[in-house]
């Protein structure tokens, strides 16, 4: 079976490894989608949460922080309390401030912002202060209870800018006459240290604003102050507590329990997106890799379980489409329901087409032997009147003993030729059959040919088709011998065939006028003109009916010399 | 069979490439050499710091270098030598000499480093962008600064002292200075001392110009050391209420004498942005990024009435844990 040029055809197993990876190739997109978008929001999630908590345990610490900075201005309240000069407040002051790394100084300020004393960690106080960022008048005096600064400059000291919140109280009665605010400048150590261990992902952080928006502490306050960096204060200062989402920034927001500052924490979701997308891009690759390992597996397995079956199959249709005759289909073990089936079907197809032949071709050889049957069963009618008519001459001659003679042959070749119906006889009957017939012939062409038989005595009870031999007698009768010339000769031989022991060759060969190729070869295609007894062909055809196409006659002729034909038949003892 | 199997094979490896791939990540460090004129002034230390800021955020290797003092290019060449040596993949480079690093800074551009320039260039086209102050314009800042608090009838008299004559940025700032002043029809300007960049010297060049020149009554300082200079020479020659002194930079002790006056007006710089942005810009570079050839960061003019407000307070006083 080929396909027409040009008639594309696609093999079942390109579909099959088409259809299996388009499908897995779209598995695997559904699902890495599927799973990125999971991801991503689940990332994003967790990065509010994080900063979320980052942002309240901050806000814990931070005010933390505060309580403690109360607690130390409620103590040097008590110091101060228990002072009766500012100069021995002072020296005890200074004391504090060395002990307490994180307080920068201490101040009491009278009602305007005027120092009655100051101690602190510094160096010299200035004589002539200039500006003193520690007092805000304005909110000293609105503020009940504790007060609290945005984060400054701290000024009052020689040489020393350090940045510091301030934290002051007032005094329930004024202290040294004038003293009516006490202030400690805290340095950012305490809280710094805290605020720079807080991570938030991989570049986030947390920062402290106050309630007006300003930076108390940031982690990065020089990159923030030198202008490098800046966080989008206004949007934060407006928004109440919780997770804002800016762009690609995620803050959470936590003001502390007593309302003064907030702690932000910052998360960058650009920086997750980045990381995201390689894990992403890796697991794809993965993915596909495994499924392309996984489809090369499921193909090696499928090539094998199903290709190879069908191919094999296929193999097997064309050496049935070849050669039907004696096919038997390999295979049979498939493994897959559907290919069973099919190759089920196809050796019972095998099997019905092989039995189909037989049959057709039984029955046909029964057609032949039939006919043959019938042929056999007819008399040539001139032969049978020729032989009545010379059996009549001779008895009117007086010559009563050839008659009986010729009438006892004539009796003999009939009843050989009936045989009961058998087809088979022994060779011996089929000589005597022969030579019946020539005895009857030798009287009616008188002293025109002799004949002679060479029988080896072995063979005689084995089995040959009858009425073989009488055709070829009759056809060198006829066709064979040159009467005219000289006395001819025909020579009758059963021996075994030199080259295989169980074949029989009989002989018939003549010494008259021979045949070219063209007749010896016409001889054994052509059918009897006169329609009547059974020609050379007939007895061709019949022994390659019985015994196969190794078997028949085989005619050996040269002109002027003589004709030798040769039957050849397996050698079948009589049982 | 053979060529599924082939595949396979190929695949297999492939798998196990991929996955290794995933496991190791990339962590070579850059590594940026930062040189600058000295290490020992608070300009510098806030450089430094907005260097080591840059450097941890960029995950670079960076070290910062420069010679003992402000005039020593040979020394600052040498650094650059060694830098390149050592194999740094940047320089990020404050030149003492305009044209004396030039040689140094082409053979280390041919050796395949990276150059940025900051605060002070150099004479080289292998430079790939220059970050710091526009020098010229902070002159003229300075110069609309010395003559701001004059009315117009008044005689203003200007001495100028400033430093290392081959330095592009004291040039810079000098040339802004005297053009606009050359604008200015009642100023002039009486004098100029060089000094090295030191207190003392600057302090002498000071006295001996302001003694010399008695009518001196605007006196400028173009670097930190300068400025100190001045500063002390005002105060020794008690003259702070006399003259209008213009500096640059901050540190501590000038900022002192801005509030006691001193000094009265500071043109400060941003250091911190610069020494960051050097280094961000030498790790891009190194990275395959272009940038302007200019990068100028911002400057102030600052006195002591607007020396405590919220942002200059940010700006003049580093923040320190």
């Amino acid at each position: 079976m080929k396909f027409k040029k040009g008639q594309r055809s696609i093999s079942l197993s390109a579909i099959t490894v088409l259809s299996v990876t388009l499908a897995a190739i779209t598995a695997v997109s559904v699902c890495v989608s599927i799973f990125a978008g999971v991801y991503s929001r689940s990332l994003l999630r967790d990065a509010r949460v994080s900063s979320l908590q980052a942002a309240e345990q901050t806000a814990t610490a931070v005010d933390n922080y505060l309580d403690s900075m109360k607690e130390k201005l409620s103590l040097i309240y008590g110091i101060v309390l228990k002072t009766e000069t500012p100069v021995e407040l002072e020296e005890k002051l200074s004391a504090v401030t060395y002990v307490q790394n994180d307080i920068f100084s201490i101040t009491l300020y009278g009602e305007n912002g005027e120092i009655i004393a100051c101690a602190g960690s510094g160096g010299e106080l200035k004589n002539n202060i200039s500006a003193d960022e520690s007092f805000d008048k304005e909110l000293y005096e609105k503020t009940d209870g504790f007060i609290l600064t945005s984060s400054h400059v701290q000024t009052l000291f020689k040489n020393e800018y350090p940045w510091v919140v301030t934290i002051a109280v007032k005094t329930e009665k004024p202290i040294f006459d004038k003293g009516v605010y006490i202030a400690i400048d805290f340095k950012f150590s305490e809280i710094a240290k805290y605020i720079n261990s807080v991570g938030v992902g991989r570049q986030g952080y947390c920062f402290i604003t106050d309630k007006k928006g300003d930076i108390v502490y940031h982690p990065q306050q020089q990159m923030l102050f030198s202008g490098i960096k800046s966080e989008n204060l206004e949007l934060l200062t407006a928004k109440p507590d919780g997770v804002i989402n800016d762009s690609d920034v995620i803050y959470a927001l936590k003001t502390t329990e007593n309302g003064e500052w907030r702690t932000a924490a910052v998360t960058y979701t650009g920086e997750l997106k980045t990381e995201r997308q390689t894990q992403i891009i890796i697991s794809v690759a993965l993915t596909f890799l495994i499924c392309a390992l996984i489809l090369l597996i499921v193909l090696i397995v499928y090539s094998n379980i199903v290709n190879k079956p069908v191919k094999s199959l296929i193999k097997d249709m064309k050496r049935f489409e070849k050669e039907a005759d004696g096919f038997v289909l390999n295979g049979g073990s498939e493994a897959v329901t559907e290919l069973r089936v099919i190759s089920d079907s196809f050796r019972h197809m095998t099997v019905k087409i092989s039995e189909l032949m037989e049959k057709v071709r039984h029955e046909e050889t029964e057609l032949r032997k039939t006919e043959l049957k019938a042929l056999q069963a007819q008399i040539n009618p001139h032969f049978l009147y020729n032989t009545l008519d010379s059996i009549q001459w001779m008895c009117e001659q007086g010559r009563t003993d050839d008659a009986a003679k010729m009438v006892s042959s004539l009796a003999r070749l009939f009843r050989i030729s009936i045989s009961r119906g058998k087809e088979l006889i022994t060779i011996k009957d089929e000589m005597r059959h022969a030579e019946s017939y020539l005895i009857i012939q030798s009287y009616r062409y008188k002293d025109q040919f002799t004949y002679s038989f060479e029988i080896d005595p072995t063979l005689e009870n084995c089995l040959c088709n009858k009425i073989t031999v009488q055709p070829l007698i009759e056809n060198a009768i006829y066709h064979g011998l040159n009467r005219t010339v000289d006395e001819g000769e025909i020579k009758i031989s059963v021996k075994k065939a030199p080259d295989d022991e169980n074949d029989i060759l009989i002989t018939v060969s003549d010494n008259g006028i021979g045949m070219t190729e063209e007749q010896c070869n016409a001889i054994l295609k052509k059918e009897r003109s006169d329609s009547s007894g059974i020609g050379v062909k007939n007895v061709n055809d019949r022994l390659k009916i019985y015994f196969g196409d190794k078997y028949g006659l085989n005619i050996e002729s040269e002109l002027d010399v003589g004709t030798t034909v040769t039957v050849r038949i397996p050698k079948k003892e009589n049982e | 069979m053979m060529k599924l199997k082939r595949i396979f094979a190929f695949l297999s490896a492939l798998f196990i490439a991929v996955t290794l791939c995933s496991c190791k990540k990339d962590d070579s460090k850059k590594q940026v050499s930062v040189i600058v004129k000295a290490v020992d002034s608070d300009f510098w230390n806030r450089v430094k710091s907005g260097t080591y800021s840059a450097a941890t955020e960029y995950n670079v290797d960076a070290d910062f270098v420069g010679p003992q003092n402000e005039e020593d290019y040979e020394e600052q060449n040498r650094l650059i030598e060694n830098a390149v040596k050592n194999g740094a993949q940047a320089i990020v480079l404050s030149a003492i000499d305009y044209e004396k690093s030039a040689e140094t800074v082409n053979n280390a551009a041919r050796a395949g480093v990276k150059i940025v320039a900051i605060d002070s260039e150099v004479n080289s086209q292998n430079v790939s962008t220059f970050i710091g102050t526009d020098n010229y314009e902070a002159g003229i800042s300075a110069a609309k600064a010395a003559v701001g608090g004059f009315s117009k009838e008044s005689n203003i008299c200007i001495g100028l002292i400033n430093y290392y004559e081959n330095t592009a940025n004291g040039r810079l700032r000098e040339q802004g200075f005297r053009d606009y002043i050359e604008s200015v029809d009642n100023a002039v300007i009486i004098d100029t001392a060089t000094a090295n960049s030191n207190t003392e010297s600057a302090e002498m060049s000071a006295v001996q110009l302001l003694t010399e020149h008695p009518q001196v009554n605007v006196i400028v300082g173009f670097n930190e050391w300068m400025t100190l200079g001045i500063g002390n020479a005002v105060k020794t020659l008690g003259i702070s209420d006399k003259v209008y002194a213009v500096g640059f930079d901050t540190n501590k002790i000038s900022l002192g004498m801005l509030e006691t006056g001193e000094i009265d007006t500071l043109i400060v710089q941003n250091p911190f942005a610069i020494g960051y942005m050097g280094l961000k810009c030498a790790a891009g570079l190194i990275s395959g990024e272009n940038y302007q050839t200019e990068q100028y960061t911002a400057v102030t003019a600052v006195t002591k009435s607007n020396m405590f407000d919220k942002e200059i307070q940010k700006l003049l006083f580093t923040f320190e844990e």
